[in-house]
């Protein structure tokens, strides 16, 4: 894109920041406004990054700055019916479902009085609790890609999750992003907050999905704050249509001797950006990152994650793993920072990869900053394709070289899945994985 | 059941079989004895169908059907086995599904319903003590860390449950100590029947003490250069390898 018309698509932003703040009404007197207010300053000062600036190396934004998204949906949520094929069935569970970006009560299950558990949607904590949230925001590390800087000018809607201290949630939260089509192309600014007591547990899954294949554009952040000896389950699903852009970032910040277990899938989109930042603030913390990613057609999907070892003792594992085919493309970048005083750190990280086609393609980039001494830090990355040795064996018993060759996929990708702790979260992405590999 | 008529196969352009002759009939059991390097392992493969060796001349019939025209999983489906010499250690596969998945390949392939879990589990079971194979194997991804022993014994039991018509056994001495190898020879003597055959591909007479051949074959240099009854076996045992080349090379 020409410098002209990337600042075209600033004052897009800039045009549609103004009918939001006019749909505002009352909103905009609060403090939070100002936060908002403040964000759309920073962005209008800063571009959008292009292939020169390092962390945009091998990811163009020029498919996704070529449309307008507008920021209203006039679709009212979706009939109980459309909703129910995302759902998680005979697992009892908590949900928040959102339309285009709107919460839609009808679809949501929310805990009752006495849950240990308490689930609001932000448009409702904005009104009753925005000190809060200010408080929250301000405690997160501080972003500067315009991104999140147009995420938090739009803050409006999503999830506020909150663990008291001690308390073991009973059901997994499983929080739904549908996209349903509009007159005009869409983008969406969720917000997920997570706060989770010391010494709580909770698994928490967020789901996006599209129910056509329609272009939208969804621009989510997430951040969660982890209690000491907390343990909290995280997974981020992406099956959006493959016509869609999702930019992500989620903020990870953990106390003393916390456990984080994440888990990304990428099944969908036209160019994915997921990205985490996980910052291990106190001793004896343990975090595990693991992601798989599946492209076909012209995919792009890029995944990224900044560990960020500021205390000793700190162990984190990180498995990604890329399955690639048709014409995309993957990117992945893992980052680990070892600071000085981060003595006893053990990291780990791999990325593997798997290529279906020829014409498929991935950049993968380890990078280790390690400041202290005492510490073990290992990395590895794979690019592949199916091992023919093994392709031969299968076929060698009967099946033939399709099954064979979905079967060795398939198990390929079966690592990563069979982590997932959610018994209907790993079964309906089972199902997907099948389906995909079915071509 | 199985004609190979002046079979010639070659890798990357190096010819490794220069005109093979066998015929196996039905309930026979066949060795193939040779030097390394002599052609046996290629042989093996090509029959299974290795997409790496290419056959430039010749013939193969398996009950009078080309069997260079299938893919591998057709000259399976047709009851074809090759037990590997090195099993492929596949993670993320486990071993049981893999099987059912093979078995219930085959079946569909001779239009026979796919046996269920319970029936499955039942002929597993029963196909296991053939091999003496510990269960909890069968819980792992197909060989992976396997012992040596393990491998080899998975191979006759994924065997002795597809039940193959012909049954190609590359090296499976190899690397087995005495007891498994008494204890894999007793899987396979087990299987043999007058219905199916064995060609058995091995470098020592040891195997052949326990599963005793009809005919004995000496391939050196991708050629058949003698063959015999079972007293072959211990007469290249005797004399070596180089007597068989000195006899080959002897103007007839």
């Amino acid at each position: 894109m020409t410098p002209l018309e990337i600042a075209n698509r600033k004052a897009w932003y800039g045009s549609q920041f103004a009918a939001f703040e006019r749909n505002l009404n009352g909103g905009r007197a609060s403090s939070v406004h100002r936060t908002r207010r403040a964000s759309m300053e920073r962005f209008n000062g800063i571009d959008f990054p292009t292939a020169r600036s390092e962390d945009w190396k091998y990811t163009s934004l020029d498919p996704l700055l070529q449309h307008n998204f507008a920021g209203y949906s006039a679709v009212e949520g979706l009939a109980p019916a459309a909703v129910e094929p995302y759902v998680w069935e005979d697992t009892p569970h908590y949900r928040l479902t959102f339309v285009n970006g709107r919460h839609t009560a009808s679809s949501s299950r929310l805990p009752e009085g006495g849950a240990p558990i308490q689930i609001r949607t932000l448009g409702n904590v904005l009104e009753e609790d925005p000190q809060g949230i200010e408080d929250l925001l301000r405690s997160m590390p501080e972003a500067h890609d315009p991104f999140t800087l147009l995420n938090t000018a739009f803050l409006l809607e999503g999830a506020v999750i909150d663990v008291p201290d001690g308390m073991a949630v009973d059901k997994p939260v499983h929080l739904l992003f549908l996209s349903a089509p509009d007159e005009r192309a869409l983008v969406t600014y969720p917000r997920v907050i997570l706060r989770v007591g010391r010494e709580a547990r909770v698994s928490v899954s967020e789901h996006f999905a599209s129910v056509t294949p329609h272009v939208h554009f969804t621009n989510v952040v997430t951040q969660m704050a982890v209690g000491a000896d907390a343990v909290v389950h995280y997974h981020r699903i992406q099956d959006e249509n493959p016509n869609s852009f999702q930019i992500g970032l989620t903020q990870i910040v953990q106390a003393r001797r916390s456990r984080v277990h994440s888990t990304v899938v990428t099944l969908g989109g036209r160019l994915t950006r997921n990205f985490i930042h996980l910052v291990l603030a106190d001793e004896h913390i343990e975090s595990t990152l693991n992601g798989l990613y599946l492209t076909r057609g012209r995919q792009h999907a890029d995944h990224r994650t900044l560990i960020d070892h500021a205390k000793p003792h700190g162990t984190t594992h990180e498995l990604y793993k890329g399955i690639l085919d048709g014409h995309s493309t993957g990117v992945f970048n893992g980052k680990i920072i070892v600071r000085p005083d981060a003595q006893k750190t053990d990291a780990k990280q791999s990325n593997n990869n798997i290529l279906l086609s020829e014409d498929a393609t991935v950049n993968t980039r380890p990078q280790l900053e390690i400041f202290a001494d005492d510490v073990k830090c290992t990395h590895g990355a794979t690019v592949g394709r199916i091992d023919e040795d093994a392709l031969f064996y299968l076929q060698t018993r009967g099946l033939n070289a399709e099954a064979a060759r979905n079967l060795l996929t398939y198990a390929f990708a079966g690592e990563i899945l069979e982590r997932i702790q959610v018994p209907a979260l790993r079964e309906k992405l089972n199902a997907r994985l099948r389906d995909r590999l079915q071509h | 059941m199985l004609e190979i008529r002046n079979l010639h196969a070659s890798i990357d352009g190096h010819e490794i079989l220069s005109g093979i002759d066998l015929t196996v009939r039905r309930g026979e059991v066949h060795a193939i004895m040779g030097p390394n390097g002599s052609g046996k392992s290629t042989l093996a493969h090509v029959l299974a169908g290795r997409p790496e060796y290419v056959v430039s001349q010749g013939e193969v019939s398996f009950d009078g059907r080309n069997l260079l025209d299938m893919t591998p999983d057709v000259r399976a489906c047709e009851g074809v086995f090759l037990a590997f010499q090195y099993p492929v250690e596949i993670p993320g596969v486990n071993n049981t599904y893999f099987l059912k998945a093979a078995l219930n390949a085959i079946r569909k392939y001779h239009g026979e319903e796919e046996l269920d879990a319970m029936d499955f589990l039942q002929l597993v079971r029963e196909r296991m003590k053939l091999v003496e194979m510990d269960e909890e194997l069968l819980k792992r991804s197909v060989n992976e860390g396997f012992s040596g022993g393990e491998k080899k014994r998975n191979e006759i039991f994924q065997m002795a449950v597809l039940n193959p018509r012909l049954a190609i056994l590359d090296e499976t001495d190899s690397g087995l100590d005495i007891d498994a190898l008494r204890i894999v020879a007793r899987g396979v003597n087990t299987l043999r029947s007058a219905d199916n055959a064995i060609l058995v591909v091995t470098h020592y007479q040891r195997l052949l003490n326990h599963i005793i051949p009809d005919h004995v074959h000496v391939l050196v240099d991708g050629r058949i250069v003698k063959s015999g009854g079972k007293e072959l076996a211990l007469e290249l045992e005797e004399k070596g390898y180089d007597w068989t080349r000195e006899t080959a090379a002897a103007p007839v």
